[in-house]
């Protein structure tokens, strides 16, 4: 991402790693088990566990947890797969929750 | 004594011949230092490279391999030189390789419109196509490869998401030899333009549409009855409009089936699952049907006792299939190699039906069933076969079985 500076970035909590650009959040509206999350349209710098089917309150999910990629903590979970179609939007977005990342400097 | 040169007496077909016996690549290369004729001749022999050049290397290259008949341009997905494979490097292609057969353009994501009309104007030759992921492409540069390329058989589109309907109608006018079509992710394409597809093109052998939310019945019934004798592989994956009647006319008229994906379409119930599996019980070899909520029992079991060569199957989160759908396989020997069973409701007493009947298993997946874990199998004395991998926990890298 050639354009770091001059954006509104987000990092990683634990060790300021950066992780997700404001411009890039779709949803302010996420529920994680630590509070609020948002959903992004993508996240640098993070790292996929395995992909598993769960069934979250909007439905059956493939999803996959993010970690940090140089810390390796827990940051949120990637949504690979929607099983309704009003969920479809969410497929290869992030939701990143809001206890785990902090403003990098705005 | 007049010496002769034995250079001069031996024609360009016996120096190819003798260029043919050598099955070094080495050796090749030495023939071509001889001289300017054997470099030629050694050049021309060439049919295939795979490169990463800009445009004054490419011209360079063109003008030594001239009949080229395979390219590999492909880049990785983060893209590992910049600016990569651009539109003016594709116009140098389509004028410099006049025999090219297999273009594969994967991940250049630089390139455009402008590359297309380039390669449909040069390469009337072109047979395979490989432009998946190149997503600035739309309907105006690749209706220009099928106006000019009208011996295309292979064409891979994958994550082009400005393709319509109309491209799929300018392929069914221009190009009637293809036999593979990739249009995974091309969203906006939907039963009248696959309609029309099939219209003109009858040989088509596999057809990747996983994806493409708006196709439903009616479309998949025009593909099984214009393609019924070459259809093998049909990639339906997430077109949940797509239900019981396109089972049921795939059953009907789709006898050579081999491989079929339709994992997340969850309309579909037994009585099609049943008849596609009378139906296609000797071709089917590779069933993907995860995310099938409506599949039950009966249908699971007809599918096991009746497609004998079935290698390869994934009935993932089809919730109401429970152990009974394992029972009753009498002696048979299940050909399978790759089963994916997260099926919440299957325990180690399935699993250990289906490994007795399963002798040649190379990959078991049950990660995401909750009765079945490494300890319960172990108790139970389960015997998994020899060069078996079994995921139990999801940490093993996924398998591209379908």
């Amino acid at each position: 991402m050639a354009d770091l500076v001059g954006n509104r970035m987000y990092s990683c909590y634990k060790c300021r790693n950066l992780v997700s650009r404001h411009d890039d959040i779709v949803s302010k509206g996420f529920q994680a088990t630590s509070g609020r999350a948002f959903l992004f349209s993508h996240a640098i710098n993070i790292v996929e566990g395995p992909k598993e089917n769960r069934h979250l309150i909007t439905g059956l999910h493939t999803v996959a947890d993010v970690f940090c990629s140089d810390c390796g903590e827990t940051l949120g979970w990637k949504y690979e797969r929607a099983y309704d179609e009003s969920q479809k939007y969410k497929e290869g977005k992030v939701v990143l929750e809001n206890f785990k990342i902090v403003k990098e400097n705005w | 004594m007049d010496f002769v040169c034995i250079n001069d007496m031996l024609r360009d077909d016996e120096l190819r011949s003798i260029l043919s016996r050598l099955d070094n690549d080495k050796d090749k290369e030495r023939f071509g230092l001889v001289c300017k004729r054997w470099l030629y001749l050694q050049s021309t022999e060439r049919k295939k490279l795979s490169i990463r050049a800009g445009p004054h290397m490419l011209r360079k290259i063109a003008a030594r391999f001239s009949r080229l008949v395979e390219l590999d341009l492909s880049q990785s997905v983060s893209r590992s030189f910049y600016p990569g494979v651009t539109d003016s490097d594709l116009a140098v292609i389509a004028d410099g390789f006049k025999s090219l057969k297999v273009l594969n353009l994967q991940n250049c994501k630089g390139i455009a419109d402008t590359g297309m009309v380039s390669i449909g104007c040069g390469l009337s030759s072109l047979q395979s196509l490989d432009v998946s992921y190149c997503r600035k492409l739309t309907d105006k540069g690749l209706s220009a490869v099928a106006e000019g390329c009208h011996d295309l058989r292979s064409l891979h589109l994958a994550g082009c998401r400005f393709v319509t309907d109309g491209l799929l109608q300018a392929i069914s006018k221009n190009c009637c030899n293809l036999e593979e079509l990739v249009l995974q992710g091309c969203t906006n394409i939907s039963d009248v333009g696959i309609t029309d597809l099939v219209n003109g093109c009858r040989n088509i052998t596999f057809l990747d549409i996983n994806k493409c939310s708006n196709i439903g019945d009616t479309g998949i019934f025009s593909v099984s009855k214009a393609c019924s004798a070459s259809l093998k592989t049909l990639k339906l994956l997430d077109c949940y409009k797509v239900g019981d009647e396109s089972l049921f006319s795939l059953a009907e008229f789709c006898k050579n089936l081999e491989t079929l994906v339709i994992g997340g379409c969850r309309d579909i119930s037994d009585e099609s699952l049943k008849s596609l599996a009378a139906a296609c019980k000797s071709s089917l070899k590779k069933l993907r049907m995860d995310w099938c909520l409506n599949i039950s029992d009966s249908s699971m079991s007809c599918i096991l006792t009746q497609c004998r060569n079935l290698e390869a199957l994934d009935i993932g989160c089809c919730e109401q299939v429970t152990d009974a759908a394992f029972e009753g396989l009498g002696e048979i020997e299940l050909s399978l190699k790759f089963l994916m069973v997260n099926c919440p409701k299957v325990t180690v007493a399935g699993i250990g039906m289906l490994l007795d009947r399963c002798t040649s298993l190379e990959y078991l997946d049950v990660r995401s069933c909750p009765h079945v874990t490494k300890v319960g199998c172990e108790e139970a004395g389960l015997q998994f076969p020899q060069c078996c991998k079994v995921n139990f926990l999801g940490s093993l890298n996924e398998m591209d079985v379908f």
